[in-house]
């Protein structure tokens, strides 16, 4: 059972924005959407069986394909209580988590404009969430996969090493410093369906933390990204 | 091995094709007897066919399983694929080999008593197993990595590494003793918390046993899983007498080496694989022999080694056999073995038939944590051994502490004291420095710390005595009282030096800071 780098980078992308997904309001919209994608990812079922975080990978989707019209309003309650509400015990913003350890909120969100932007995309400033939402760092992240992805298929070992090298630096730096503690909040307050998303994203980020160190080590030295300065990634 | 559901979630499955060799439904039977609460069945084509396997292991339903197979699967990221696949953890399931070449070195009814006692060491092991997390596990490159494989590779596979428990770690006291003690510089202490760099981690373990606290989880080589697996193979209710223990490193080819040369070794030699036996301490090479044992033997990887200590492996092993020959055993109870299959066969060849029998029942809370001193006293005590002995060693796992005249007790060595060793405990009156023999592990950090020159010494030393009397005291003195209003100010002591260091010269400072406390220092009448 081989799975080819591309194949790899495309069911990260999928699980990255599949992660986002779920930490947004469980609208109707958002949960067909979901149960949608649960079913074409289970699909994919015996392939990513080599992966040590399938049993929580598999779990995750059970629940979103079961998630039923009927079990919408109950989630949207749990939703405001667990996450969105005034009252929430686990907050979804990476400021939360690091501003307590001497970061300074501009600080943090100018760092994150500028990743995004050096990877070629531009903050909206009337977009309504922050750019330290969970939900907006999985979906960067599940972008720069795509574009790892991209570029394993077209066999630009360059691009692959630079968005490898680039996603390296967002889990380093963000995601992955502060997502597993959000994650461990969720499992241990929230019911069943949010507690099994809780454990599949903590999971998740261990793992993808770990891989993407393995795939950067990977990559041939020849194709000569690894040993750049990040102005060459486009951060200062 | 008592109670009615000490083994429940664990379910063996035994592959039918070991029939040809084995007493198949005997041994079955004789696991369920034997093994309160495990379920056991035989399953046809087991190792033969994948469909029967992935059917069967489904069908077991159990959190935790042990398999007894006909050879030991060898592409394990596959097999480890197939577990997650029926819904298992692979850090759940234990396979044990019980009819590759390897294996059939022994035959007859020996083969069948010896399949039961490692049998039940598998389930013991898997029973303990207190499931892992995310963190436990680091992907790694294949071995060779081909052009190709830039591209496309075959399927991950998985390394079992440690990870720190932070609700048990003390490097929030100073603790950095796993650091010190990684081959590999993978752990990082940082803001009072360990990390470990995953990609430099080999997996050798020795943290694990480093660690004073218990704090560094390790499926598969966790003590409490060491313990129990060790635990059921000395007193599994087989035939097979006296029995001893062979600590091996994970993959260590030694003993199939012995049995691909056509040689042999005693069916009572039961192998117990730990990641790297760097990380085997004293305390584990005496606990099977305080447990009816009648030998233990490490076997290293020699040039291999992952973690490239085979000194401290020589040095432990030459330790533990000074204690034995001072508790007048012979010591051929504990063997050095090498990897080549001669020597090895011919190290293994006679197994000690006495075991000097003790009270105590095998107890896998002796490869515990802090259980050093327990072992060891334990084993003291079944030799009879005179109860003021002393033994200094360079790989000695204790160590001893004293304290010259100067020692002020101001604290500084026991603030720095990663085990909990040395303490400073106050009363109304006095305070004094005391030192626990039993958990000090003679690492030596407190020795910096002291501001005292030549006060304090620390020798790498055993003394029975200290191990069993528990904590003393090295220096008592009176508390100072602050004149105006008694409350104390410090150590007797510790004034006394203050005073003696400041001089004449500083006369005035020395008497505000003796006579008064903090808080009276501001209101107190004016110093004459």
């Amino acid at each position: 059972m081989r799975l080819s780098r591309g194949a790899l980078a495309r069911f990260r992308r999928d699980a990255y924005a599949i992660l986002a997904s779920v930490l947004l309001c469980p609208d109707e919209a958002r949960l067909t959407h979901l149960r949608a994608e649960a079913r074409r990812l289970q699909r994919l079922g015996n392939r990513l069986t080599g992966l040590a975080i399938f049993r929580q990978w598999s779990a995750l989707l059970r629940v979103l394909g079961a998630a039923s019209r009927r079990s919408g309003e109950t989630l949207r309650t749990e939703f405001i209580d667990l996450v969105a509400g005034p009252a929430a015990s686990c907050i979804p913003f990476e400021s939360h988590y690091v501003l307590a350890a001497g970061h300074e909120m501009p600080v943090l969100n100018a760092a994150l404009e500028r990743e995004y932007a050096a990877a070629g995309l531009t903050w909206n400033p009337k977009a309504a969430d922050s750019p330290d939402h969970l939900a907006v760092e999985l979906e960067f992240m599940a972008f720069l996969c795509g574009c790892e992805g991209h570029a394993w298929e077209d066999e630009k070992l360059e691009d692959a090493g630079v968005a490898l090298v680039r996603e390296q630096r967002f889990m380093r730096q963000h995601v992955g410093r502060w997502a597993p503690a959000f994650a461990r909040g969720l499992t241990a307050n929230g019911s069943h369906f949010y507690a099994v998303i809780g454990a599949a994203l903590e999971a998740f980020i261990h793992h993808d933390r770990d891989l993407i160190d393995l795939l950067v080590r990977s990559v041939p030295a020849s194709v000569g990204v690894l040993g750049r300065p990040a102005g060459h990634l486009g951060v200062r | 091995m008592s109670g009615t559901t000490a083994y429940a979630d664990v379910v063996v499955l035994l592959c039918a094709d070991l029939g040809r060799r084995l007493e198949l439904p005997a041994l079955a039977r004789w696991l369920r007897d034997a093994l309160p609460g495990a379920e056991a069945c035989v399953v046809p084509n087991l190792c033969a066919r994948r469909a029967e396997f992935d059917g069967a292991v489904r069908r077991a339903g159990a959190p935790r399983l042990v398999l007894g197979l006909c050879s030991l699967p060898t592409d394990q990221a596959h097999f480890q694929a197939r577990l997650r696949r029926a819904g298992l953890d692979p850090l759940a399931v234990e396979a044990v080999d019980l009819d590759s070449p390897a294996a059939r070195i022994h035959a007859g009814p020996a083969a069948t008593e010896r399949a039961k006692v490692l049998l039940a060491g598998a389930v013991a092991k898997m029973a303990a197993f207190a499931g892992s997390r995310p963190e436990h596990l680091k992907p790694v490159l294949p071995r060779a990595l081909s052009r190709r494989a830039v591209l496309t590779w075959s399927m991950l596979e998985y390394q079992v590494v440690p990870w720190v428990d932070a609700g048990r770690c003390r490097a929030d006291h100073g603790c950095r003793l796993c650091v010190d003690g990684c081959p590999r510089r993978a752990m990082e202490a940082e803001g009072g918390e360990i990390t470990l760099r995953k990609p430099d981690c080999t997996g050798c373990g020795i943290c694990v046993t480093t660690c004073p606290h218990g704090a560094i989880e390790f499926p598969g080589t966790a003590p409490a899983q060491v313990g129990a697996q060790i635990a059921a193979l000395l007193s599994a209710p087989a035939s097979l007498w006296p029995r001893g223990i062979i600590f091996t490193c994970r993959g260590n080819s030694g003993l199939a080496a012995v049995a691909s040369r056509g040689m042999t070794y005693p069916a009572n030699w039961l192998p117990v694989e730990v990641a790297c036996v760097t990380m085997v301490p004293p305390a584990w090479l005496f606990a099977p022999l305080a447990m009816n044992a009648a030998a233990v033997a490490l076997l290293p990887c020699g040039d291999d080694c992952v973690a490239g200590r085979p000194e401290a492996v020589k040095g432990r092993v030459q330790y533990c056999r000074e204690v034995l020959r001072l508790f007048g055993e012979t010591d051929d109870r504990i063997r050095l073995l090498t990897e080549d299959a001669r020597s090895l066969a011919d190290a293994l060849r006679d197994i000690p038939s006495s075991v000097r029998d003790g009270p105590e029942p095998a107890s896998a809370a002796l490869f515990a944590a802090a259980s050093a001193s327990r072992v060891l006293l334990q084993l003291a005590a079944r030799y009879r051994a005179p109860s003021k002995m002393v033994i200094s060693h360079a790989y000695s796992p204790f160590g001893l502490v004293r304290v010259g005249e100067a020692c002020t007790v101001c604290g500084a060595c026991a603030d720095a004291c990663p085990a909990g060793a040395l303490r400073v405990v106050q009363d109304s009156r006095e305070s004094a420095l005391t030192f626990a023999p039993a958990a000090c592990v003679a690492c030596g950090q407190c020795l910096p710390m002291c501001p005292e020159p030549d006060t304090l010494d620390l020798r790498q030393v055993t003394d029975l005595g200290g191990l069993a009397a528990g904590p003393i005291d090295l220096k008592r003195t009176d508390h100072h009282r602050c004149e105006a209003c008694g409350a104390p100010i410090a150590p007797e002591a510790m004034l006394r030096r203050i005073t003696a260091m400041l001089g004449q010269d500083h006369a005035a400072a020395a008497a505000v800071i003796t006579r008064y406390c903090m808080s009276c220092r501001g209101v107190g009448p004016p110093v004459s």
